[in-house]
């Protein structure tokens, strides 16, 4: 081949030839980052001191961490970026990458789903969390387009404790959250527009405090009060839990 | 059983103590007696102040950490 045909094959492949050595880069990164896929520390530095975004958000081995303390903060400068670039989906993340998020042993989640990068959470397993102070809080995101949208499966614990933590606030986006386990505090999502189907699944996991004489409450956006029967309020008001309709 | 539920009066918020709301479905072991009303300036107060309570612990967990 010709220098001249050689020159002409590099211009007709310049977007492909930008684009591998974009994905080298990122592959190279990543394999750093997660040392080998030996990391297991994922303190708040793994975000904060790095900013990513979608296109860079591409790690290479599963993660696992103990601590997903202030994954994301207010005044986050990748915000404009990520507007641009779109929010992650983790689920088709992780069958993209080959990878998986596990966070069953993940003590701190303050602060954790709160900035942004993801619109859709997958597996989110609190079996080990002691805080989950703002954890999915979706104020500082107040009018843009970055709010959380679905989180799959939430997997709780009567451990758990998410009464007065502004867990969810201002998540006005938040359409479904796939309650499992149990949930024995109060609980405020007094701001997403939960399906019928995730407020059941809810109601579904709300300790039964019948006998107890105990009452907790479960906090739900005013408008979804309309949306189901009686006896569906009924599994949860008979367990000792009052609904409240923010 | 019959679901009971409480109304706030307009520009009045439900509480009681710890949760707030414009309407209640009282659970089984709950009694009206539990809810009093305050204004919703009130409310805003109590909500600003124990938001703003929360992110200045993270700050200070941030900066301790």
């Amino acid at each position: 081949m010709s220098i001249a045909d050689k020159l002409t094959t590099i211009a007709e492949n310049e977007q492909k030839v930008y684009e591998a050595g974009e994905e080298a880069m990122l592959d190279a990164m990543w394999e750093a980052i997660q040392g080998g896929g030996a990391r297991t520390n994922y303190e708040s530095s793994f975000f904060n001191n790095t900013k990513y975004t979608k296109k860079t958000f591409k790690p290479k081995y599963d993660i696992r961490p103990t601590s997903c303390y202030i994954w994301t903060k207010e005044n986050d400068p990748t915000r404009k970026t990520l507007i641009a670039e779109g929010q992650v989906n983790m689920k088709e993340l992780e069958e993209e990458r080959g990878m998986v998020f596990d966070f069953s042993n993940a003590k701190n989640f303050t602060a954790a789903f709160s900035g942004g990068l993801f619109s859709h959470l997958n597996v989110i397993d609190l079996k080990s969390a002691t805080s989950l102070n703002m954890a999915f809080y979706g104020g500082y995101l107040a009018g843009s387009d970055l709010m959380l949208k679905r989180i799959e499966r939430l997997i709780c614990y009567e451990t758990n404790n998410f009464a007065n933590q502004y867990c969810f606030q201002y998540q006005d986006c938040l359409e479904y959250i796939g309650f499992e386990g149990t949930i024995a505090t109060s609980i405020d999502i007094p701001d997403s527009p939960l399906t019928t189907e995730s407020i059941n699944k809810l109601f579904s996991c709300l300790k039964d405090y019948s006998g107890s004489g105990s009452t907790y409450t479960v906090t739900l956006k005013a408008d979804r009060e309309n949306m189901l029967t009686d006896d569906e309020k009924a599994v949860a008001t008979n367990k000792g839990w009052t609904l409240v309709w923010s | 059983m019959e679901l009971i539920r409480i109304n706030a009066t307009e520009g009045m918020v439900l509480t009681n103590g710890e949760t707030y709301g414009k309407s209640i479905t009282l659970g089984k072991n709950d009694s009206r007696d539990n809810w009093h009303e305050i204004t919703e300036e009130e409310y805003e107060a109590i909500k600003l102040a124990e938001h703003n309570a929360l992110v200045e612990q993270i700050k200070a967990e941030e900066r301790g950490g």
